[in-house]
Order: structure tokens, then sequence, then C-alpha cells
């Protein structure tokens, strides 16, 4: 039982914060696409900012990570 | 690096001008900017002659005209100004090119003519084919002429109102015929004496009603004659054709190299009339000033000077404040680093007082792929792919990522070794062990974050320093607040980390804290008065981009899983052929996101992580006068 809470509670840190970080990620990069048809010269803040929000996914990594590890 | 510019403003007399502009033209490295009024009550901009200004816009013309016949011709336009300038006269150039323009448009005209008939003569033929056999005898009398009308079927009480008209105006000296054309269209026949022809048509146009067109060559014979002569056409034309065509190829033999010259003597000409735009001029001087890379200094000046018997002054002052947003940037690196140029241009211009990060990132970002990937085969294949690729691709944007996926490839073979990867887990069975740890083990996962987080710490740690001193030589009080504030905070957490592991004596636990508060103080000091709340959220997110590099773990082990998926798939099937193919497949697809999932955090840890530290960005492009590329 505590093996299967804990393998839930991994896939939930993991799962929930890569629907996050993909939510994000569709809406700033649609508004980033439509950005650079008008300017070409914004690519390089463009990708900063669709990059942002994967730290989310990579935190709950980390946070699976220790919970699988006790 | 960021090569260093020398501002130089050049003043000389009028009369060696156009000398002048052919020397920095042929020098090729001053950036050229516009002279301000207000420097010099006395100047205004350089009244352009209007000869020049009339010679340049023929010399615009004639390259348009030249572009247009190697467009014809089907030449490359050539997009460099390679070779020397030829002394063509204008007058005799644009005397030679109308006379081949005016043959060439000639030939093109009579080629088009000859495909568009070859086009419409079977048409033709087809349909006098249809209206032959409903001809009546009178026809083909001689004064008689024939018209064909198109009438819709189910309307028939407008043929009847055709006929009765057609009746008055030709006083009844008239044959109809007609026959249905499809399953819409009728076409009635109208045979009468020639002498009515032209009152008949005048009506059909007044009352709108479409003819048959024949073509004119042919219109006023009769359909009989008519037929024989499109029948003959038709057999004629590929000989003429051909014809056509041998006799543009020999143009092009005879005049390709003499037009290929004469768009780089014009295209010259063109780009060097472009400085007119940035001189000024007093009574009797011309002033032209901008920037040159410092070790071009000697040269330049020596070159300049010679070239005018020394009649020219060449002011070397700092530059102006009101220009130092336009200090034109030139990154100068070693050949390994300069594939990475491009990627900091793609980030955002480095401005001149910007450290150049190319350097940096030519050290990190094939480090952190190789880290990433970290598979002995994977890396192979990436290798030898990118030698094939780099062969066929000598230069531009794609060149320098196979030689960034290159350098990658090399560190992914020496992570492969350290990990024990080949092909995943696949290395395992063939005995290979891995030198540092093994990614697939459960006990390998902390240690491996760990280093990744101390990776990200010491990039930061670096990111921050060079930030510091950026900041320091340009003077930048805040910057230089808030990043030493960063680093400060930065410095006291790795202290506060490490006593708390036991690493160092516990004593040091006050003295970090007190550390990390200082930077923190400093950062918000920075900020403002939003400080004291915006300061702590700021330093968080310095934590933030540490954790970030965790990346270079997790996608590593994403990379590494899939391959042991593919080894382990292939291995349920029975037979060795179907496992191979399933093997060859999954490591393929792996291979594919290995090469493209790494390259792209690795490039945000360099671009969000990293470069926020220390770069700002910003800057104006080199663009020395005589290397502007004109196409018209």
């Amino acid at each position: 039982m505590e093996i299967a809470l804990t393998a839930i509670g991994a896939g939930l840190a993991i799962g929930m914060t890569a629907i996050a970080t993909s939510i994000v990620q569709s809406k700033v990069g649609a508004a980033g696409v439509g950005a650079l048809v008008e300017k070409p010269e914004l690519m390089g803040p463009i990708i900063i900012l669709v990059a942002i929000p994967e730290t989310l996914v990579i935190l709950g990594f980390a946070v699976a990570a220790m919970i699988l590890l006790g | 690096m960021i090569s260093p510019m020398l501002f130089v403003r050049i003043i000389g007399p009028k009369t060696i001008l156009p000398s002048t502009v052919a020397n920095l033209y042929r020098l090729q490295c001053l950036h050229l900017t516009e002279v301000s009024q207000d420097q010099y009550s006395s100047v205004r901009k350089y009244q352009v002659p209007a000869e020049l200004v009339e010679q340049s816009s023929r010399e615009r013309k004639l390259l348009a005209e030249v572009n247009g016949l190697l467009e014809l011709f089907d030449l490359p336009i050539p997009e460099s100004r390679i070779g020397n300038q030829k002394d063509y006269s204008l007058d005799e150039m644009a005397e030679s090119l109308a006379q081949l323009s005016q043959q060439v448009r000639k030939l093109f005209a009579h080629k088009q003519k000859l495909a568009e008939e070859a086009d419409l003569l079977p048409v033709y033929a087809r349909k006098i084919e249809q209206i032959l056999p409903y001809l009546p005898a009178t026809a083909s009398l001689h004064g008689y002429a024939t018209i064909g009308l198109f009438v819709r079927q189910g309307h028939e009480h407008v043929s009847d109102l055709i006929h009765q008209e057609i009746n008055k105006l030709t006083e009844g000296e008239v044959d109809f015929s007609g026959f249905n054309l499809d399953k819409e269209t009728s076409v009635v026949l109208v045979i009468t004496k020639a002498s009515y022809i032209a009152r008949i048509e005048n009506w059909l146009r007044d009352e709108n009603i479409p003819q048959f067109e024949w073509p004119e060559e042919i219109g006023s014979e009769q359909p009989a004659t008519a037929l024989e002569l499109v029948r003959s056409r038709i057999q004629k034309l590929p000989a003429h054709l051909v014809e056509v065509d041998a006799a543009l190829e020999d143009i092009k033999q005879s005049y390709a190299q003499q037009l290929l010259d004469w768009q780089t003597e014009l295209a010259h000409r063109v780009d060097m009339f472009a400085i007119y735009a940035f001189i000024a001029e007093t009574g009797s001087l011309f002033v032209v000033q901008g920037w040159i890379s410092r070790d071009k200094h000697d040269e330049f000046e020596s070159e300049l000077l010679a070239g005018s018997n020394q009649q020219l002054i060449l002011e070397w002052m700092e530059t102006p404040e009101a220009l130092q947003s336009e200090i034109p940037v030139q990154m100068e690196n070693r050949p390994i680093a300069q594939p990475f140029e491009r990627l900091v241009r793609l980030y955002a211009n480095p401005r001149h007082d910007d450290i150049d990060p190319s350097g940096w990132m030519a050290l990190f970002l094939p480090l952190f792929f190789g880290m990433i990937l970290g598979d002995i085969a994977y890396g192979l294949v990436l290798f030898l792919a990118t030698l094939l690729l780099g062969k066929r691709m000598r230069s531009g944007f794609m060149a320098d990522i196979v030689k960034i996926l290159r350098m990658g490839s090399l560190w992914a073979i020496l992570f492969g070794f350290l990990f024990g990867e080949f092909l995943g887990t696949l290395g395992h069975s063939l005995g290979l062990r891995p030198i540092w740890l093994d990614r697939v083990e459960k006990e390998s996962l902390m240690p491996l974050m760990l280093v990744a987080i101390g990776i990200g710490a010491a990039h930061m740690t670096l990111g921050l320093i060079l930030g510091v001193w950026q900041a320091w030589t340009v003077k930048h009080r805040t910057h230089l607040l808030e990043r030493a504030g960063m680093l400060v905070g930065l410095i006291g957490i790795f202290f506060l980390v490490a006593a708390l592991a036991q690493l160092i004596p516990q004593v040091f636990t006050i003295p970090a804290v007190s550390v990390l508060v200082i930077g923190i103080a400093m950062l918000g000091y920075s900020i403002g008065k939003a400080g004291i709340i915006v300061g702590p959220i700021e330093f968080i997110g310095v934590l933030g981009n540490i954790l970030s590099y965790i990346r270079i773990a997790a996608v590593g082990l994403a990379s590494v899983y899939l391959a042991k998926v593919a080894n382990d798939l292939a291995g349920y099937f029975g037979s060795l052929v179907v496992g191979v193919i399933v093997a060859v497949l999954f490591h393929g697809l792996n291979l594919v996101i290995g090469a493209f999932s790494p390259s792209i955090h690795s490039l945000r840890l360099m671009y969000v992580e990293f470069f926020r530290k220390f770069y700002e960005g910003g800057g104006k492009t080199y663009h020395p006068y005589g290397l502007k590329e004109t196409k018209v």
C-alpha cells in the first residue's frame, strides 16, 4: 500500500507539473509564433518566454525523484 | 571577443571626394554614420550634384535590366561583389545593353507567341473541322464570308430574332446554318456577302452577342482554306521553336560572361553611391564619419592619406555621447567559437560594451549536450553524420549547427564512457562498465541530480562574476549592485549548504546566513523601494535557475530509458530479424530525439539561465561600407 501511494505521489508530482507546463507553453508558444511573423528579430526573447515554464516540470521531476528515493 | 571600434571623422576638399569615396569603398572597413548638423553649425547635408544623381539612376536602371536578362537566361545573380571593378563607359554599356535587350526580348516575345499558337491552333483546327460539314455551297464562293455566333440552347427565340435582324441588315442576301457545339451551346453560321460583314459585326457588338473568334492570320480566309493554313502552321511550329531556342542559346553563350561582368560592375557602382546619404559639407569641404575596427587603423589611415596626396584630415576621437548607442559590433573569435556567434545573435546582437559569450557557449553548450546524450554509439553516429553533412554545408546557419552538433557528439562519446552506455543498456550486455556512474541504477539518480545542480551553481556563479565585471567596466551602478548582491547571496547559500551538510564546520552557519542576508539586501537596494519584497523573490529566482539544471539529469534519463525500452522490446520478439528491425527503428527515433532535445535544453540553459546574468544585447552589427549587397 505504501509503495503504491509513493508511486502515485511521484506520478502526480511529475504528471501535474507536465500538464501545467504544456498548457502554459502552448499559450506562450502560439502567441510567440504570431509575434515572430511580425518581428523575426524577437526570436531570442520568445525562446526564453517559451522555455521559462519548463522549470515547473523540472521541479516536478526533482520532487518525484525525492518521493521515490525516500 | 568583441572587436574594439575607433571613431573617425574624415575631412577633405570636395575636389577629392570622388577619389576618397572610391578608396573608402575599396578599403571596406568604415561603418558609416550620418554627420549630425548640430556638431558643426556650418555643416549641412551634402547636396549630391544633379549629374551624379542622374548617373546613379541610370546605373540602377541598367542593373535592373541586366538582372532581368540574367533571370531570363536562368543565370544566377551573384550575391557577392567578387572581382575588381572594370572601367566600363556607362554610355557604351547602355548602348550594348539596349541592343542586346531588344534582340533578346524580341526572341522571347516570338517564343511566347509560338507557345500560345501551339496551345490555340489545335483548338481552332477542331472548331473549323466541326463547322465545315454545316457550311452551304455559298460559303466557298468568292466575295462571301462566314460569321459564327454562339447561342445558348433553350433560347431559340433569340436565334429567331438574330435571323430576322440579320435578314434586314443584308436585305435577305444571307444563308443560315448551324449545329450544336455541346449540350449547352449552339453555333449559328451566317454566310453572306463580304460587304455586309462589317455591318453585321457592328450590330453584334452593340447587342453583346459573342462571335466565333478566328486567329488574326486566317481571319479573312474561307473556312476550308483556313483549316489548311492552321494545319500547316501546326506542323511548322516545333521547327520554329527549335530555331528560336537555338538563337537564344547562342546569345546566352556569347553574352553570359559579359552580363555577369556588367552585373558586378553596376552593383559596385550602385553600392558605392550609398555613401552620399552619409556625407556632409561646408562651402569647400566634405565630412564623412564612422567606425573602423581598431586593428585596421594603421592600414586605413596610410592608404587613405596616400590616396589623397595627404589632403585629407583624419580625426580619431572618442565616440560622441549621442552616438554611443550606435557603435557597431563585430565579433572576432577563434574558429572553434565562430559557429556560436550566430546563436548569440539569434538571442540578441551584442552591444559594444557587452562581454561576447560565444567562447563560453563553445565550452558549455556542447558539454551540456554531451552530458545529456551520454552514449558512445549515439555520439559516434552523430559524429559521422555531422562529418558527412559538414562536407556538403560549408557556410550558413545549418553549417554552424552541424559544427556545434559535432562538438556535442564528441562530449557525448566521452560521457558515454563515463556512464558506460552504448545504445543505452546494450553496452552492459557487451561487458561495458561505467567509469563514473550507471544512470539506469536507482542509486545513481540522486548523485546525478546533485552533479547537475553543482554544474548549475558553478555556471550561475560564473555568469554572475561576468555580470559584475561587465557592470563594473561600463560603470552601471544598479546592475553592479544587483549582480553583486546575487553573487554574495549565492556564496552565502553555498556556505550554508556546506555547513548544514557538515562538509565544513558548523561555526560557518551564522556567517553564511549573514552573507546571504547582505546579498539579498544589496539585491533589494538595487531594485529600489519595492526591493524589500522583490529582492528576496528575485533571489529565489536565482535558486530556481540553479535547480533548472536538473534537466541535464532528467532529459538524459529520458534518453537512456528510451534506449533501454528499445533493447528490451527487441528482446521480446523471438525472431532475430524482427528484433533487429524494432531495435533499429527505436534507436533511430531516440537518436533523432537525442540530437534535438539536448540541443534545445542546452540552449535554454545558456539563454535563460546564463546570458541573463551578464549579457545585455541590442547592439548594431558592424557593416562596413563596400561590403553592402544591393539587389535592384
